[in-house]
């Protein structure tokens, strides 16, 4: 039996407090008169000694405390289960890193409470019990045994590692309706309130969290810059009152673990800076342990440093100096003839390149138009590619060649006459369209411009540097590596592997490896955990790291325990359950009756 | 137990220091006495004239004013009594009430009315009713009343019946008691006014006596007999109380009247707050 409104059963205090009110005022008070016959009845004879009438326990007092008894029950609203009903339970766990957070070593985090507390859900409860993992995107986690055995639920729970940077629990809930469907029920595990009260009574949500202070990271980058790096640490206190702290510096060419004391006042943040010279080793930052363990640690990789490799063969001096002007502008570059990443070309001659390496080389012809028109618009931009990130060729004057005479897709037209084409290259088939556009890695690209300079005002105006950083960063995307080693957790790391790599294998921080496959030359591995990983291909082994750097998951103040909602509101769930409270109703009824006639019949003045 | 009288005696000696017991309505007849009288008698000391009246002595004749009016005037001098007074206090256990003044009253009035007798000139006894009215030692000295205590288990009507006090005739009689036994009034009273000069009859009650207990659940002990019973008094028990107690005291002042006896109702607390004994004053027992 289970009550409807639990906290009704509060209502039971009253019976130890009527009986004391009985006793306060049945208890006897001693008075010694000068003749008792002026009390009693005279016909009583008088007797010696002491003979006393002991009082007897009146049975008003034992119906009153069956009433208030009886009306507490009906009020608290008793329900009684169907046990022969399976009840559809759709559980919402919040997998944001928060959940890890616990007031010290020895005491269970949010999560344990709540695996705790959902442990013994499952086991008093006939439910079929499916869950779903609140992340920054909620997913499916699976479905429990029927008998929601301790091994078919451990299963479940193992996936509930708590690494998310976040935990989007209104898409999670939605996510939960969509699955259970009406009828189902849906828990809500997680460590703060709910944002607002939910209509219906279909959702419980119980939090387990604590308002607990925390020192983390919120910030860290390592960025290469005039051949040495520079990296940003960024501190905050994420409570209510002054902090102290420690952080450990290791690594990063540091001859030895260097620690700091940080003082910090209620929600201040400090930064810090540290040079390094360029390609030191990994560094690592260490706060002290406290309530959130997770966002104490930060390891910063050195940043990728080879530059782009661009060969320039262009005959029209002014142009080259335009083209090689741009390129200097993205500080990315380097002009170089050998093995070279991009070739700008007038496409009047293929250049040769070396070898294996030909396959990488992306190829941009500038092609000097025949017949060209100067054309100042309106020019139709394929706004999805790459190329024209930022481009607006306002006021601009691109002169081309009036006839189609690019291959390759369109992605920048003066009405039907194509000014920017780009297309795959690959042996034996140069210049076809690619379907899509990939953002790194895949084959070698040939863009196609068909620009006139002696009669446009292009490479005179913004957005001719804007196209070349475009295509400079298009084409580092394509490298072989990683190009963002540094990334915070939850991100997506894009790995170039070697041409001929057909799998790679991914360990992650703990110590678990996997196997991906190579397609299009790219792997887009998410960095699901906190901390190093280790990408090892045919050609050498990789890194990159995965930190904690979320001011909001990592501020715990907001946190609480705490339950909302009410299955039991909800009519829809009235199916599997008997209402009780009318007998109990009843029989206070009956007893106040026996009260009331009880209470008529007696008389003031009566000996107790 | 009866707490020590001494300090009682003692409080009532010392009220009663400026009053005298008034002389009585009804003169004992034959008798010379030590006292003038509030009436007419035989003794030297003049007070007033009349015209003659048939039976007077011719020897109180006023022979000069016969001589003078030619009307015959008796001269009449002062009665000279010899007053006693013979007083009777209850010494039941209800007089003693323990949480009231019952005891502290008793003792004290008694102490009053023997100073004012003294105080008086009349000659004195005095008795506690128990086992009998038995006589107490009342001499000047308070540390010799030590010998009489309020513990008795008998009513005053039983001891007058056991063994009633040696009345000495036309002397005053004054009973201290709180009347509160069932019985017959007449029978004490009309005992004590026989060949009495005067009968007063002094109710001392306790406060809780007039004002009985709050309602609640009580149980109540008989001070005399210990015979306990847990009542639970509401407003109906107390008027019952009440109705009961009234009448009692209405049947002892009726027959009071019958028997030619002053009644004087008092409350203990009210008597020990500032010792007023105005109220024997006014009914004609202490004068000042």
């Amino acid at each position: 039996m289970s009550f409807t409104l639990p906290w009704m059963l509060l209502g039971l205090t009253a019976l130890p407090v009527l009986a004391a009110v009985y006793w306060f005022r049945s208890r006897s008070r001693q008075a010694v008169v000068s003749n008792l016959a002026f009390w009693t009845d005279p016909q009583t004879p008088r007797q010696g000694g002491r003979i006393l009438h002991r009082m007897q326990t009146p049975l008003t007092l034992l119906l009153e405390l069956l009433v208030i008894a009886a009306l507490v029950l009906a009020a608290a609203g008793p329900v009684m289960v169907r046990h022969d009903l399976v009840r559809p339970l759709v559980v919402v766990l919040d997998d944001s890193y928060s959940m890890l957070a616990k007031r010290d070593e020895k005491a269970d985090s949010s999560r344990q409470r709540a695996a705790a507390a959902l442990t013994d859900l499952l086991k008093n409860g006939d439910y079929l019990a499916r869950f779903v993992l609140a992340g920054a995107r909620p997913r499916l986690a699976g479905e429990a045994d029927h008998d929601n055995s301790a091994v078919g639920l451990s299963e479940i729970l193992e996936q509930w590692i708590c690494q998310s940077p976040a935990a989007d629990l209104s898409a999670a809930t939605a996510l939960a309706a969509q699955v259970g469907g009406p009828t189902a029920r849906i828990l809500v595990l997680a460590d703060h309130a709910p944002a607002a009260q939910f209509e219906g009574g279909q959702v419980e949500w119980w939090a387990f969290g604590e308002p607990l202070p925390n020192l983390a990271f919120t910030a860290a980058t390592r960025t290469e810059s005039g051949g040495k790096e520079r990296v940003l640490l960024e501190v905050a206190n994420l409570s209510g009152s002054a902090t102290k702290g420690e952080l450990t510096l290791e690594g990063g060419n540091l001859s030895a673990a260097r620690t700091s004391s940080l003082e910090l006042a209620a929600g201040a943040v400090r930064q810090i800076f540290l040079d390094l010279p360029a390609g030191s080793s990994p560094l690592r930052a260490t706060l002290a342990p406290d309530a959130l363990d997770i966002d104490n640690h930060v390891v910063l990789l050195p940043a990728s440093t080879r530059p782009l490799r661009v060969r320039i063969d262009l005959a029209d001096t002014k142009l080259r100096q335009a083209v090689a002007r741009a390129l200097a502008a993205t500080d990315e570059t380097l002009e170089a003839d050998e093995r070279p990443d991009l070739v700008v070309s007038d496409g009047q001659h293929v250049p040769m390149v070396d070898g294996d390496f030909a396959g990488e080389v992306w190829r941009m012809e500038i092609l000097p138009a025949k017949e060209a028109e100067a054309y100042v618009g309106p020019f139709v931009i394929n706004r999805n590619h790459p190329l024209v990130q930022g481009l607006s060729l306002t006021n601009t004057v691109w002169s081309g060649g009036s006839q189609a005479s690019l291959t390759g897709l369109p992605i920048i037209t003066a009405g039907n006459v194509p000014l920017l084409t780009e297309s795959e290259e690959s042996a034996g088939a140069p210049g076809r369209p690619l379907a899509g556009y990939p953002l790194a890695g895949g084959g070698a690209r040939r863009l196609q411009l068909s620009f006139a300079p002696a009669a446009s005002n292009l490479q005179d105006t913004p957005d001719w540097p804007i196209l070349f950083a475009n295509v400079v960063k298009w084409r580092r995307a394509g490298l072989p590596g990683v190009r963002t080693p540094n990334v915070r957790l939850g991100g997506t790391v894009a790995f170039v592997p070697a041409q001929d790599a057909k799998e790679i294998e991914i360990v992650s921080p703990d110590k678990t490896s996997r196997k991906l496959p190579v397609r299009g030359r790219r792997v887009a591995v998410a960095a699901d955990r906190a901390g190093l990983y280790e990408i090892n291909t045919p050609d050498g082994k990789r890194q990159f790291t995965a930190n904690v750097l979320f001011r909001d998951t990592s501020d715990l103040t907001a946190c609480q325990t705490g339950r909302w909602g009410n299955w039991n509101r909800s009519p829809t769930y009235q199916d599997n359950e008997f209402a009780l409270g009318w007998p109990f109703l009843l029989a206070a009824v009956a007893l106040m009756t026996g009260h009331a006639a009880l209470v008529a019949r007696s008389s003031g003045g009566r000996a107790t | 137990m009866t707490p020590s009288l001494a300090p009682f005696i003692a409080e009532g000696r010392q009220a009663a220091s400026r009053y005298g017991l008034a002389a009585p309505r009804r003169a004992p007849q034959g008798t010379a006495g030590s006292q003038l009288g509030r009436l007419a008698g035989e003794s030297m000391e003049f007070m007033d004239h009349r015209e003659y009246q048939p039976g007077d002595d011719l020897r109180r004749l006023d022979w000069a004013a016969y001589a003078r009016s030619d009307k015959m005037i008796i001269k009449l001098y002062r009665h000279e009594v010899s007053p006693h007074v013979d007083l009777v206090v209850d010494g039941s256990r209800s007089m003693a009430l323990p949480g009231t003044e019952k005891a502290r009253a008793t003792a004290a009035l008694a102490a009053a009315v023997l100073t004012a007798a003294d105080n008086s000139g009349y000659t004195r006894r005095a008795y506690v009713t128990g086992r009998g009215c038995r006589p107490i030692m009342v001499d000047q000295s308070p540390q010799a009343w030590h010998d009489w205590s309020l513990d008795a288990v008998e009513s005053p009507a039983e001891s007058f019946r056991s063994q009633p006090p040696a009345w000495r005739r036309w002397g005053m009689r004054v009973i201290v008691s709180d009347l509160l036994w069932l019985g017959d009034p007449l029978e004490v009273l009309l005992a004590a006014a026989e060949s009495a000069s005067a009968v007063y009859m002094i109710q001392v009650l306790a406060a809780d006596d007039v004002n009985p207990p709050h309602q609640g659940n009580h149980r109540l002990v008989d001070s005399e007999s210990d015979y306990a019973e847990e009542l639970f008094l509401d407003a109906a028990a107390i008027a019952r109380y009440r109705g009961k107690f009234q009448r009692h005291c209405e049947n002892w002042q009726q027959a009071a009247r019958q028997a030619g006896a002053v009644f004087v109702p008092l409350v203990a607390e009210d008597l020990c707050r500032n010792w007023d004994l105005s109220p024997l004053v006014e009914a004609g027992m202490l004068t000042l």
